[in-house]
């Protein structure tokens, strides 16, 4: 995936920190990942303070996983960058990934 | 009856006429919308069963229809055109109406929650002056602030194709581009339709949007916006500048919760349909309570509906014209024996033959006056093929076809009985060629067609049967496919080339028609056994043609009507028998250097030219024992439509137009006989059922058929 716009990392208190474009190109990546990180995880952080832009696929993607996990499970989206507040305004799709 | 039953009666008949006039005018206006005659007998219409309905009492339904009237109004004053949404409404309502009348009737309450989502939608096209609580008022001026600042609101609904990825399209780059004409005052997402996490494809789109922008751009600017991506997604745009004040959509007051929160987004139109259906009904509360049980209930329900199917069935709505006609014969009839009563009183002084003529005229006005009475059941099939043009444009309309209806012979007139028996299998038909007949417009192109298909209506009479043809121009029947499922089923032993009979009695075989497989590839078949069966109750049948690629035509062939049949009176070995005028073609002397025998005792004779089968009538009904046999002296040559053939019989009396009695409701059902007839002598005589004579002695002369007389 040399075309990939989008990494993660994790810092010391075990956040994820997205970085780059979210966007269907990079698509199975980002499943994967959610996919081997998240499996059992009793709490997800993710910190989405570095994503420039999240394209409509991502966001089905990342509302999809959300709608999957026990309700025991804590979801936490963090430090949302302007460009992302912005689309998620636009596309009202805010309520349905964070809340 | 009483009389407030009797003003209902009448209430109820006319308003059927009223909404049939209305669905009519419709389903014109939508050909060619604007102000005009449709719109002004619609309108009509409408206003009538509003003051109709108020005056019996029904005011629920009086203010329904007093809104639809204000709509109509802002249509006449140019203030609304005429769009397909517009027109699929209100054909809507007719239905809306039609059920609303049929609770009436049952003395039920009109379902307040019903009405009310009814009336929110009304109120969208109407905007603010149909708000209900001021239709009394009528069209009053709006202040439009918000025009007068220019601004624009746009309600705009977003839903696109599931693969629009695919195209490289993303509609959160459509949405941020609305944001650079105007504000997105409101924005709701609908994610309803995701899947499950571990089921969705990430590839495909799931999600849909509702806007409404406010801007100063034009209606073409923001259509503009979708531009690339308009015809293959559902989008659309509607001005709402009139009915949006200081943010706030005035609508949203009207509209029931339920309505509120799909509109805003909060739930889709499927939950809401699935917590509806949850509300519990009258019954269901009283059987929970142990008030009732639930037999009981429904006892009470299907007495409830046999009393409205009855309510309907019993009046009949006649032309004045019809009554007229019967009343001057009826007169003419009195003056006619007053004469004949005077030519009495003058005993001596008339002759035989004045006698004779006075009482050939009593007979003439007679005869004329039973045609008229006869006719008083009969009506035209106007309404039935307008009733399938709008079936043939709500189907089109969902299925994404397009077609059109041509209509011809809608003044042709059929019994009310018959036309109430073939009502459903022509709808079957109609629903045939709209499913699977006419072909979708990109498929018709690709197969050199006009992208518009076309279904006709034909109606017609020829002798005493009435041909009523539905015929489109659709991708027609596969033969081939039908023919190899046919010989697998063993339905055509024969293997040969399917003639239309043949691929008729095929397609109308019971198993056959329900076999998916074959009903997938041939198009056609679901239901063609009933189709069949109920026009044969009728003494009618059904012939089919059809060619790949060009379309298929399938023709009813009913009688007229069950009341009257023109005759001939006819003798054979001291049997009285009536001929049916209808499949008549010649009489003569029969002349025995005509006739031919061949095998064990096959006859033919020749007439016109060509040889016919020849059969006698003792044999077929087995009247008499052969050795009792005598030659007949005359033969009546005939023609059912599919077989042509002669009948040899003793004497020809005279031509008799009689009242056919059915044998079935008093004895049981004889094929070959249509029925019997009392003579004016007292004796009794046999209608022939030329179409069941000839299934008996053509399947008797086929090697190897038994024919069992069902």
């Amino acid at each position: 995936m040399g075309m990939l716009q989008f990494s993660v990392s994790q810092d010391a208190e075990g956040v994820f920190r997205f970085k780059g474009e979210l966007t269907i190109h990079g698509i199975e990546y980002l499943k994967k990942f959610l996919d081997t990180s998240f499996a059992h995880a009793k709490k997800i952080s993710i910190c989405m303070a570095g994503v420039t832009f999240a394209d409509t696929a991502s966001l089905q993607l990342l509302i999809a996983f959300r709608r999957s996990l026990k309700p025991e499970t804590e979801w936490r989206l963090l430090e949302l960058s302007p460009e992302l507040e912005k689309i998620l305004e636009i596309s009202d799709l805010k309520n349905s990934l964070i809340r | 009856m009483n009389e407030r039953e009797e003003i209902l009666q009448i209430f109820f008949a006319e308003t059927e006429d009223l909404l049939k006039k209305s669905e009519e005018s419709l389903l014109r206006l939508e050909t060619a919308p604007g102000p005009g005659s449709d719109l002004e007998e619609l309108f009509r219409a409408i206003h009538t069963l509003k003051s109709g309905s108020a005056m019996v009492g029904f005011n629920a339904l009086s203010k329904y229809v007093h809104l639809i009237e204000n709509l109509l109004d802002r249509i006449r004053n140019n203030q609304l055109s005429v769009t397909r949404p517009l027109i699929s409404f209100l054909l809507e309502d007719v239905d809306f109406i039609r059920a609303m009348v049929d609770k009436c009737a049952g003395g039920e309450d009109v379902d307040p929650d019903a009405l009310d989502a009814r009336k929110a939608r009304l109120n969208r096209f109407l905007g603010i002056e149909g708000v209900s609580g001021k239709e009394e008022a009528g069209p009053e001026p709006v202040p439009d602030s918000a025009k007068d600042e220019g601004w624009h609101y746009y309600h705009i609904d977003l839903r696109f194709r599931k693969d629009l990825f695919n195209f490289g399209h993303d509609p959160l780059l459509l949405l941020l581009n609305l944001t650079e004409i105007g504000e997105c005052v409101e924005v709701a997402a609908d994610t309803s339709e995701l899947p499950g996490y571990k089921e969705m494809d990430f590839y495909e789109l799931y999600f849909s949007w509702r806007v409404i922008l406010k801007t100063t751009a034009s209606i073409r600017e923001v259509e503009d916006v979708f531009m690339f991506v308009r015809d293959e997604n559902k989008i659309v745009i509607e001005e709402i500048t009139d009915r949006y004040r200081e943010g706030v959509d005035l609508q949203l007051g009207e509209v029931p919760l339920g309505e509120a929160l799909v509109e805003r987004g909060g739930i889709s139109r499927g939950d809401l349909k699935s917590a509806l259906g949850k509300q519990k009904k009258l019954g269901e509360i009283l059987i929970d309570e142990g008030k009732i049980d639930k037999e009981a209930i429904q006892k009470v329900i299907s007495l409830q509906q046999e009393s409205r199917f009855t309510y309907r069935k019993t009046s009949l709505r006649v032309d004045v014209e019809k009554i007229d006609h019967l009343v001057n014969l009826a007169e003419e009839i009195g003056i006619n024996l007053s004469r004949l009563q005077s030519l009495f009183i003058r005993e001596g002084s008339l002759s035989r033959d004045e006698i004779g003529q006075e009482i050939e005229n009593l007979l003439k006005v007679n005869r004329e006056f039973q045609e008229r009475v006869a006719g008083v059941r009969m009506f035209s099939l106007k309404g039935t093929f307008r009733r399938f043009q709008r079936i043939v444009r709500d189907a089109a309309y969902d299925q994404k076809k397009q077609i059109k209806v041509i209509l011809s012979g809608v003044d042709t007139e059929l019994d009310k009985e018959v036309i109430e028996y073939i009502a459903d299998p022509l709808k079957h038909l109609v629903r045939n060629c709209v499913d699977h007949g006419i072909e979708l417009p990109e498929e018709r192109v690709a197969a050199k067609k006009p992208a518009e298909g076309i279904i006709e209506f034909k109606a017609y009479q020829k002798g005493g049967k009435i041909f009523i043809q539905i015929s489109d121009d659709g991708r027609g029947l596969d033969i081939e496919k039908i023919h190899r499922r046919a010989l697998e089923m063993g339905l055509d032993k024969a293997g040969g080339e399917l003639d239309n009979d043949t691929l008729m009695e095929i397609i109308c075989h019971p198993g056959f028609s329900t076999a998916s497989g074959v009903t997938e590839v041939s198009g056609r078949g679901v239901g063609m056994d009933v189709v069949k069966t109920q026009v044969e109750r009728i003494g009618g049948f059904v012939r089919i043609k059809t060619k790949k690629g060009k379309g298929t035509v399938v023709t009813l062939i009913i009688p007229l009507t069950f009341a009257l049949t023109e005759t001939l009176h006819v003798q054979d070995q001291d049997v009285s028998y009536l001929v049916p005028l209808w499949g008549i073609m010649g009489v003569e002397k029969f002349e025995a250097g005509r006739m031919r025998t061949f095998g064990a005792d096959e006859k033919v004779y020749r007439f016109r030219g060509e040889y016919l089968p020849l059969m006698s009538l003792y044999r077929v009904y087995g009247t008499i024992a052969p050795e009792n046999d005598r030659t007949g002296t005359t033969v009546v040559f005939l023609d059912t439509g599919r077989q042509k053939f002669g009948i040899l019989i003793d004497e020809v009396l005279d031509p008799y137009q009689v009242v056919v009695k059915s044998i079935e409701s008093n004895y049981k059902s004889v094929i070959g006989v249509g029925g019997a007839a009392i003579m004016g002598d007292g004796s009794t005589a046999i209608v022939l059922d030329l179409l069941g004579l000839e299934e008996i002695y053509f399947k008797h002369s086929l090697p190897g058929v038994k024919y069992e007389n069902k």
